[in-house]
């Protein structure tokens, strides 16, 4: 069954935002405990060790929270997706800072978000989750699986829809295939489709 | 048709496309922000506390920048001018000062002061304000600050501009009293100030 378009945990993600900008202390509180363990993960599965990640998870908490007065919600957007802006920054700082000797990831951003980066991964984020819900409920579960909330191997993916290993990766291609005509389509993926444009300080690969 | 042959005649090859990738990639970290349970694996109890610390700490800078907007730039050495928006915000000073690695307002050491000058750009100063603000702390420990009638007059209805430039030239004044070590340490502070402001 498709999830619907606006969870109650975004809505109050929301509310969240809201009361940080207006200095309410137990509002800091739960920002705190809500994205430090989540921007932690984020930057654990981006490569950082468990230490790393948590130090870089700290500061942002820190610097996220005295920001959220920036925040101004738009249509399609979120609260989240504009956190994930500023985190996929503060990353590419630390990179650029702690491992100049190392070749930087290829996805590296510029050290600052611009004003309409947040409104554009929101509107990513939408794309996906519309089109994603138009698919039917086999290839969405297998995305899920396998893309969208995990990286589950296809062995394991093949287990839980008993499915055979070769079957479960064809029928995995085709529903990205699916997903891939759908949001082609789509005018909010145009970003995405364009050349990158590297800003100064990061190396490419 | 097998499912092997399908494979291969699936429209743009095997691989999904990079921009397929980036916008899934995009979506799954988005989505362990919205929340998905999977965050709190492996995470200790000092973690959450570091956390929490991180919190009440984000919230006092808060307080304290609030606080610093409504008063505005007030010419007093730093120790001095963060306990008195501390008061006034009414929050303990302490958490803030461990969350930037302060441990002692008047040290003059090159590491402390650009830790202080961290904190000064946290709360949205000016590099000059800070400089002049730094540069009183340092006037205040070498026994050459400037005068009080000064002071109170720079604190007075006067522009903010011309509060500062008089501040910044009274400190120099009164530092070059204090002969070359002493302006040697205000050149050394004003360096240390500028690199926080960089990095």
């Amino acid at each position: 069954m498709p999830r619907p378009a606006v969870s109650p945990a975004r809505t109050d993600l929301e509310e969240l935002a809201r009361r940080l900008a207006t200095l309410d202390e137990a509002a800091f509180r739960e920002f705190a405990s809500l994205f430090g363990p989540r921007l932690r993960a984020l930057f654990i599965r981006s490569g950082l060790s468990t230490t790393e990640a948590e130090d870089l998870a700290v500061s942002c908490v820190t610097d996220i929270a005295l920001k959220a007065g920036q925040y101004h919600q738009v249509p399609g957007g979120s609260f989240a997706a504009w956190v994930f802006t500023i985190a996929r920054h503060a990353l590419a700082s630390w990179w650029r800072k702690n491992r100049s000797t190392e070749e930087l990831p290829d996805d590296l951003v510029a050290p600052e978000p611009g004003p309409e980066e947040a409104a554009t991964v929101s509107a990513i984020v939408a794309a996906v989750r519309e089109a994603v819900a138009k698919l039917p409920e086999a290839d969405q579960r297998l995305l899920r699986l396998r893309d969208l909330e995990s990286r589950e191997p296809y062995a394991e993916i093949a287990r839980q829809m008993s499915l055979q290993i070769e079957t479960t990766r064809v029928r995995h291609l085709r529903a990205l295939q699916k997903l891939r005509t759908l949001l082609e389509a789509d005018p909010r993926i145009q970003p995405l489709l364009r050349p990158k444009q590297r800003s100064s300080g990061g190396s490419s690969k | 048709m097998s499912e092997r042959d399908t494979l291969t005649a699936l429209p743009g090859g095997l691989a999904p496309a990079d921009w397929l990738d980036e916008a899934l990639l995009i979506y799954r970290e988005v989505s362990l922000l919205e929340g998905t349970g999977l965050e709190t694996q492996g995470l200790q109890p000092s973690s959450t506390s570091r956390f929490r610390e991180a919190g009440e700490a984000a919230w006092m800078l808060a307080r304290l920048r609030h606080e610093r907007q409504r008063s505005g730039f007030v010419p007093l050495a730093i120790g001095r001018y963060l306990r008195d928006l501390a008061k006034a915000a009414r929050i303990e000073l302490g958490p803030v000062l461990a969350a930037f690695g302060i441990g002692d307002l008047a040290s003059q050491e090159p590491a402390a002061i650009r830790c202080l000058a961290r904190l000064c750009r946290n709360l949205e100063m000016s590099v000059r304000e800070t400089f002049v603000h730094l540069g009183l702390g340092l006037a205040e420990q070498l026994g050459v600050e400037p005068s009080l009638m000064w002071a109170a007059r720079a604190r007075g209805p006067a522009v903010h501009r011309d509060s500062l430039e008089e501040s910044e030239q009274a400190l120099r004044r009164s530092l070059a009293r204090g002969g070359d070590a002493a302006i040697a340490s205000l050149d050394a502070l004003e360096t240390e100030v500028l690199a926080a402001f960089e990095g």
